[in-house]
C-alpha cells in the first residue's frame, strides 16, 4: 500500500512538470521572421483603392520595409535587382489594418522590433493629426520608441524604394541622422519618445524632412507641426535650421561664411564650441526673449592674401563679421517662425515654465499666439581660438 | 513545531529581504502614477517625504515587537486583544499577504505577456511563478534569505547599468522648475507613493527571526533607505527622458523608457529584457516572501506545520491572481491592497501598542 501511495505521488509530480516542457512556447525561429526595418505612411494611391468600404479621403497606404534574410549565402550570382529589402504596400483606414494584411501576402511573421524609422508623408500630415498616425505604435509593445519619425515632401513609398545604394534606405536616413554633430543643417534626432512627450504637451515641434533629389536620398529641411491641431503647417528650408541650431545649440556642426571687405572672396570660420542662453522676462505683463549665442572656432578657408590674421584688430573685425552673419541667419528664421508660421517650434516655452510657471499656467493654451508676439533680442558673440595648421605671412 | 528555532537570519539578510520585497510593481508604475497626481515635476521630493511614512511603520512594529522578544505578531497578539480578536487580525493579515502575491504575480505574468512570451497563456505563467515560489519557500526563511542575497547584488549593477545608459536622453529642463508649483501638489502625490512601499510590514514576523534583535532599527533604516535611492533613481531619470507629458500616457514608462535608447555598433539592442530579467527577480522575490509570512501564519494560529498550508495556499493565490479581468482591475485591486496594508500595519499596530502599554500598567 505505502508503495503504492508513494508510486502516485512520484507520478502526479511527474504530471504537473508537463507544463515545463512549453518553456519555449512563444519562441519563434529567426528564419521565419521578417523584420520591419521601416514604415511610410502615404494617403491612398488610387490605383491601391480596391473597396469603397471607406471614405477614400480617409484611407491610407502604408509601405512596410522588410530586410531580406539571407538565407542561403553561398548563392554567388549577385543579380543587378537584387535589394536587400522587401517593400510591401497596403491600403486601409487604420495602420494595423494594413499591418494585419500583410499577413495574406507573407509565409513569414512581421516582427517590429528593429524598427528604425517612420516616415509620414507631407499630405497625410497635413490632413491628419500626425497623432492618429502614431499612436499605433506607442500602443504596441512591440515597436520600439527609439524609432525616428519623420516627413516627406512626396511620397513616403518613393523614399523607401530609392535604388542608388545597395543598402536599406529605412537604415540608410536613421544613419545620415548621426551626422547631425557634424552639420547644423540637419535637425536633431527625434524619437518617438521625445515626441510623444511633445504631443502630449500640445507643444509645436519640427520634425526632419527628407527629399528624393536625383536619385540620393537627402534629409533637407524641417516640417513644421503645430501644436494645438498635430498638423503639418509648413516647411522650414536648410539656412532656416540652421537659425534654429544656433539658437538651441546641440550641434558643433556650423561653418560660417564671410566676405572680406573690398574683394569679395570668402573667409570661412568653423565653429567648435557652441553655447547659448535663452532668458524670458516679464515686465508689465509682457513677455521677451534674451538669447545669448556663444561660439568658439577657428578660420578654417581663407580665399584672401589678408594681411596676418594674428593682429588683434584684424581679429575683431572678423569676429564680429561672423557674429553679424550669424545674427542675420538667426533673424530669418525667427522671423519665418514667429511672423510667418507663428508657433514655437525651438522650445522657448520650456524656459517661460520654468522662470514663470505661474504666467505658463495662465497661458500655456495660447503660447503659440504669445510666443509670435514676444520681442526676441539676440546677441552673439564670436571668439576665434585658432587659425588653422596654416600660418598667414 | 516552532520554525523560528532552525531558521534565525542575520540584520544583514534582514535588510535584504525587506528591501527585495518593497521593490516591485511600483517601480514600473510609479512614474506614471505620481505624474498623473502630482502634475508638476518635483515628484522626486515626494518621494522623499514618502520615506517618513515607512520608516515610521517600521519603528512602531518594532517596538511592538520588542515588547514580546523572538516571538511573531501571530504569536504574541492574543496576549494583547484576546483570542477572538487577534484571530480576526491576524487572518486579515494571512489574506493581505496570500492577495498581494496574487497580484504581483498577476502584473509580473502580465508585464511578461506582454514583452517577452506573447503567446504564452497568462495561467501558465501564474502558475509556473507560483511553483517555483513552494519550492523556495519549503526550506523555509533562511534559504529564501540565501535567495535573495543572490538576486540583489545583480539588480543592483544591472540597474545601475542601465540608469547609465539612459543618461543620453536625460534633459534636466524637464525636472524642473523645482516646487514651480509650490509645496501643495507635491503633497497630493504621497498617498500613491506610500503604496510603493508596501513590503515594510514584513517586520511583523521578521523581526523574531532576528539572530541579533538589537540592529531592528538599522534593518529599518537601511531596508527603507535603499529602495528609496532606486525609486528616486527611477524617477529623476524617466521623468528627465520622458518629460511629465511624456509619461502620462504610458502603461509602463519605466520599461518604455529603456526601448527608448539605442546604443549603435553594439550587438545587443533590446535592453529592456536585460531589466525585465531583475523586475521579474525583484517580484519573485516579494512573491516568496509574502507566500511565507502568509503560511507563517496560518501555521502559527493553527499550530500546524508550516509546509501544509505552503501547499493549501498556492492554488489559492492562483484563483485570486485570476480573479481581475483585465489590468485596470489587477491595479485596482492594487490599490485597495495599499488601502488595506495602511489599516492593517500602519494604524492596527499604533492601537495595539497603546493597548499593551495600558495592559502592563494595568499588572
Amino acid at each position: 500500500m505505502k508503495h503504492i501511495f508513494i508510486l502516485l505521488r512520484r507520478s502526479f509530480q511527474l504530471v504537473i512538470l508537463i507544463p515545463l516542457l512549453a518553456g519555449c512556447w512563444s519562441s519563434r525561429d529567426i528564419e521565419k521572421l521578417d523584420l520591419l526595418i521601416g514604415v511610410g505612411v502615404d494617403t491612398a494611391q488610387e490605383e491601391n483603392i480596391t473597396s469603397s468600404y471607406y471614405g477614400a479621403d480617409s484611407l491610407l497606404t502604408v509601405t512596410y520595409q522588410m530586410a531580406k534574410i539571407k538565407s542561403n549565402q553561398g548563392q554567388n550570382t549577385k543579380k543587378q535587382e537584387d535589394k536587400p529589402y522587401t517593400n510591401v504596400e497596403q491600403t486601409g483606414a487604420s495602420l494595423i489594418e494594413t499591418a494585419r494584411e500583410i499577413i495574406q501576402l507573407r509565409k513569414n511573421t512581421v516582427n517590429g522590433q528593429h524598427q528604425r524609422l517612420i516616415i509620414i508623408s507631407r499630405e497625410v500630415a497635413e490632413n491628419r493629426s500626425i497623432r492618429e498616425i502614431l499612436d499605433f505604435f506607442i500602443r504596441e509593445p512591440e515597436a520600439r520608441m527609439s524609432m525616428l519619425v519623420m516627413i516627406t515632401d512626396g511620397l513616403a513609398k518613393d523614399i523607401l524604394d530609392y535604388m542608388e545604394t545597395d543598402d536599406i534606405p529605412s537604415m540608410h536616413i536613421y544613419d545620415i541622422t548621426e551626422n547631425f554633430d557634424k552639420s547644423n543643417k540637419l535637425l536633431e534626432r527625434k524619437s518617438l519618445a521625445k515626441i510623444n512627450a511633445l504631443m502630449e504637451a500640445q507643444a509645436s515641434f519640427i520634425l526632419q524632412n527628407v527629399v528624393q533629389t536625383d536619385g540620393e536620398l537627402k534629409l533637407s529641411g524641417a516640417a513644421v507641426i503645430k501644436g494645438s491641431t498635430l498638423k503639418l503647417i509648413g516647411f522650414l528650408t536648410e539656412e532656416e535650421l540652421k537659425g534654429i541650431n544656433w539658437i538651441t545649440a546641440q550641434t558643433n556642426g556650423a561653418i560660417v561664411k564671410v566676405e572680406e571687405e573690398g574683394s569679395d572672396k570668402p573667409i570661412i570660420y568653423e565653429q567648435e564650441l557652441l553655447k547659448s542662453k535663452i532668458t524670458p522676462t516679464i515686465e508689465d505683463d509682457k513677455l521677451s526673449f534674451q538669447v545669448k549665442v556663444k561660439s568658439e572656432g577657428l578660420i578654417i578657408e581663407v580665399a584672401t592674401n589678408t594681411e596676418s590674421f594674428s593682429e588683434e584688430k584684424t581679429r575683431r573685425k572678423l569676429e564680429e563679421q561672423i557674429a553679424e552673419e550669424i545674427k542675420k541667419e538667426i533673424q530669418t528664421t525667427l522671423e519665418r517662425i514667429q511672423k510667418d508660421l507663428q508657433v514655437d517650434v525651438i522650445g522657448f516655452h520650456d524656459y517661460v515654465r520654468i522662470k514663470y510657471p505661474e504666467f505658463w499656467k495662465e497661458h500655456q493654451s495660447d503660447w503659440d499666439t504669445i510666443f509670435s508676439q514676444a520681442p526676441i533680442d539676440y546677441e552673439v558673440q564670436i571668439t576665434i581660438t585658432d587659425f588653422g595648421l596654416g600660418i598667414q605671412n | 513545531m516552532n520554525p523560528q528555532q532552525e531558521n534565525l537570519i542575520s540584520p544583514a539578510q534582514a535588510i535584504i529581504i525587506i528591501i527585495n520585497y518593497i521593490l516591485g510593481v511600483g517601480i514600473l508604475t510609479l512614474p506614471r502614477a505620481l505624474a498623473d497626481e502630482v502634475g508638476t515635476p518635483d515628484i522626486w521630493i515626494t518621494i522623499l517625504i514618502s520615506s517618513i511614512f515607512p520608516l515610521a511603520v517600521g519603528f512602531i512594529i518594532l517596538m511592538l515587537n520588542n515588547r514580546y522578544p523572538k516571538k511573531t505578531f501571530y504569536q504574541y497578539s492574543y496576549k494583547i486583544v484576546g483570542r477572538i480578536l487577534s484571530i480576526i487580525i491576524c487572518l486579515s493579515m494571512v489574506i493581505y499577504f496570500i492577495t498581494l502575491t496574487s497580484f504581483e504575480v498577476r502584473i509580473l505574468a502580465e508585464v511578461t505577456e506582454t514583452y517577452l512570451l506573447e503567446d504564452t497563456p497568462i495561467q501558465i505563467l501564474i502558475i509556473l511563478f507560483l511553483w517555483l515560489t513552494l519550492y523556495l519557500n519549503v526550506d523555509g526563511l533562511n534559504s529564501i534569505a540565501r535567495m535573495f542575497q543572490i538576486i540583489f547584488p545583480l539588480t543592483v549593477f544591472i540597474f545601475i547599468l542601465l540608469a547609465l545608459m539612459s543618461l543620453g536622453l536625460f534633459e534636466l529642463k524637464n525636472l524642473r522648475p523645482v516646487l514651480g508649483g509650490g509645496i501643495g501638489p507635491v503633497l497630493k502625490g504621497i498617498k500613491t507613493t506610500s503604496l510603493s512601499y508596501i513590503g515594510i510590514e514584513i517586520l511583523i514576523i521578521l523581526s523574531a527571526f532576528l539572530t541579533d534583535p538589537k540592529k531592528g532599527k538599522k534593518v529599518v533604516f537601511v531596508g527603507v533607505l535603499m529602495p528609496t535611492i532606486f525609486y528616486l533613481v527611477t524617477i529623476v531619470i524617466v521623468i528627465g527622458a520622458l518629460s511629465l507629458d511624456g509619461v502620462g500616457n504610458l502603461t509602463w514608462p519605466t520599461i518604455t523608457l529603456i526601448h527608448s535608447f539605442e546604443f549603435p555598433g553594439i550587438f545587443f539592442e533590446r535592453y529592456d529584457s536585460l531589466f525585465l530579467t531583475i523586475w521579474i527577480l525583484q517580484i519573485f522575490a516579494t512573491i516568496s516572501i509574502t507566500l511565507y509570512a502568509a503560511s507563517l501564519g496560518l501555521s502559527q494560529l493553527f499550530n500546524k506545520e508550516i509546509k501544509t498550508f505552503m501547499y493549501i495556499l498556492l492554488p489559492v493565490a492562483f484563483f485570486i491572481s485570476m480573479l481581475p479581468q483585465n489590468l485596470q482591475q489587477a491595479f485596482s485591486l492594487g490599490d485597495m491592497l495599499g488601502n488595506a496594508a495602511i489599516l492593517l500595519f500602519g494604524i492596527i499596530p499604533i492601537m495595539l501598542l497603546v493597548l499593551s502599554f495600558l495592559r502592563r500598567k494595568h499588572s
